[in-house]
């Protein structure tokens, strides 16, 4: 069995972010902390226990700049077979549809008999990279899958995904499918030593996505969203907040 | 005229709210675009679409025994029928956990562009611009739609429901749907849990800040003890195995409401914020002073979240 798991690199949650002058663009400081998508970690971990369990060939691919390889190389580090970073190329970065598009084109003709990756990302948060990939593989998707189990010789993998905060449906799908794993479906793995070595002797094979010409303009404006704060930020030693805030407490009646 | 089509969200013959929301939507958006709102029932009757229009003038029906159960490839199938068969400028969907699992396919059907978990509109020089959170909503993107169709997702809860009242018309619109590679099994109930904390007064939740169970342990639940309510998670914490599903506040968790809602290590993604908004006093504590939860936060306290808390308690004698 052949898995692919697409991840992404993303700043770690805790960047001071800002905004250019003209709002076009979030600016991440050049000292930011990149990290491996939280909800991607899920997806990696699931085709490392499909590995462990069935001995399936695990693959990871990001597209980005030569920066997205310390991701890739972290997947590695988990267990991952092999890694491709997809260069698309100078100027903006692909929106999630079209970088769909771009591993869509670069996966097709490879038989994966699995796609995997996260529910969301935490930058864009759009939840789109799943289904499109799948629209665009012909193949059938599905979302927020808690539960999975792969049945190769009956050439299906039966899902359970989340439909609200209390109930899952479950579904089979024909393969190849196309899979975004909620988070909490497993607990990843932390790299183990030995492949960390591994990993330092493996290369990261690059493709092509370049986009052909004409990038669209932009159209997107950004803003910080603390500029509108309302609440009251308690300042002083910790003993001082925590005195101020109980306070507080005692004339709201709260306690 | 030009349609702004809601498509409705039912799981076993129920209508979901945020359909309700995207009625309301849909009337504010075409009006400001000068289109009229209708929206698409999926099902294996008519009687959900003669429900949907009593919140919408015009309805449009797509019935066959393959769309009894919500299903992606079917779905997408059904949007195609309706935006060939109709004059169709952009498709509504909810941003629920079915709603973003079809919702580019949809898109990509019909040729549209798709922007995704909206909360805010306006129309500026005839263009619709729609408002996003992005980067753990601690950026607010505004993105303006280029495309001549479009698909948006909708944030739960971004616009209130419509009422019921109206008398829409319903017409059919046929469609052949391909049966699905995807099929439907059945619907399985999660464990409930044993702890209801939606009752509760005051409740202390711990995010990934708390860093560890015993941690997690050690600041939230003896805080919550100490003043006499509930403590609470957000997903992570109950991802990482840290505490029960039964106390997870968000949106795949509870809806609570409390007089006194602490959050501690908790970023205040939306997520979480949709389960825990309506509180009458939330405290957020945090060591990012960025984190988007202190926008919601009565009081805030920047700072280590284990010297704050252990001060509180001390405090509290």
């Amino acid at each position: 069995m052949n898995i692919l798991v697409c991840i992404k690199q993303v700043p770690d949650a805790e960047t001071v972010f800002g905004v250019s002058e003209d709002g076009t663009r979030v600016l991440i400081p050049g000292n930011a902390v990149y990290r491996l998508n939280r909800f991607d970690e899920y997806a990696l971990e699931e085709a490392l226990l499909l590995k462990d369990r069935a001995g399936a060939r695990v693959h990871a691919v990001s597209i980005g700049s030569p920066r997205v390889e310390s991701a890739l190389r972290r997947a590695m580090e988990m267990g991952a077979h092999a890694a491709y970073r997809l260069d698309p190329g100078s100027g903006e970065e692909p929106q999630t549809i079209e970088k769909a598009r771009l591993v869509a084109a670069w996966a097709a003709g490879r038989e994966y008999d699995l796609i995997l990756t996260g529910i969301m990302s935490e930058d864009s948060m759009s939840c789109m990279f799943a289904p499109a990939l799948a629209e665009h593989l012909g193949v059938s998707s599905a979302t927020a899958v808690m539960v999975l189990d792969v049945r190769q010789e009956e050439g299906m993998v039966v899902a359970e995904r989340e439909i609200d905060s209390s109930r899952r449906e479950v579904v089979t799908l024909a393969l190849p499918a196309v899979l975004a794993v909620q988070s909490g479906i497993n607990r990843p793995r932390y790299p183990s030593l030995s492949n960390v070595m591994r990993a330092k002797g493996q290369v990261i094979e690059t493709a092509s996505a370049a986009r052909g010409t004409g990038h669209a303009a932009p159209i997107s404006r950004f803003r910080e969203v603390s500029a509108r704060r309302e609440g009251r930020i308690l300042k002083g030693s910790p003993g001082e907040k925590a005195a101020a805030l109980c306070d507080y407490f005692h004339e709201a009646g709260v306690l | 005229m030009a349609r702004i089509l809601v498509v409705a969200e039912h799981r076993s013959g129920k209508l979901s709210d945020a359909t309700l929301e995207l009625c309301k939507a849909a009337k504010a958006i075409a009006s400001a675009m000068g289109a009229t709102p209708a929206a698409a029932v999926f099902y294996k009757d008519d009687s959900l679409a003669n429900e949907v229009a009593k919140y919408i003038p015009e309805v449009f029906a797509v019935v066959d025994a393959k769309l009894e159960v919500y299903n992606a490839e079917t779905y997408t199938e059904a949007v195609k029928a309706v935006v060939a068969a109709q004059d169709v400028k952009g498709v509504l969907i909810p941003h629920t956990y079915d709603g973003v699992d079809y919702a580019a396919k949809a898109a990509l059907a019909i040729g549209a562009g798709i922007v995704s978990n909206c909360n805010k509109f306006e129309v500026q020089g005839g263009a619709l611009v729609l408002t996003r959170n992005t980067y753990n909503g601690k950026i607010q993107e505004q993105r303006s739609i280029k495309t001549d169709k479009f698909v948006v997702t909708i944030e739960k809860g971004a616009f209130d429901k419509e009422a019921a009242g109206g008398a829409g018309s319903v017409a059919a619109v046929a469609a052949t749907i391909p049966a699905p590679r995807r099929a439907f099994k059945e619907i399985v109930a999660m464990m409930a849990g044993s702890v209801d904390i939606s009752q509760a007064k005051i409740i202390v939740a711990g995010g990934r800040g708390t860093k560890e169970k015993d941690k997690y342990n050690d600041v939230i639940v003896n805080l919550a003890k100490k003043l006499g309510g509930e403590y609470a998670a957000s997903r992570p914490v109950v991802d990482a195995g840290w505490t029960d599903a039964a106390r997870q506040v968000g949106q795949s968790g509870k809806t609570v409401a409390p007089v006194l809602y602490i959050a501690a290590g908790i970023s205040g993604a939306i997520q979480h914020v949709a389960g825990m908004k309506g509180s009458q006093c939330i405290v957020a504590i945090n060591k990012d002073p960025e984190a988007p939860v202190f926008n919601i936060a009565t009081y805030g306290i920047v700072g280590d979240l284990f010297e704050v808390i252990p001060a509180v308690m001390a405090e509290l004698g």
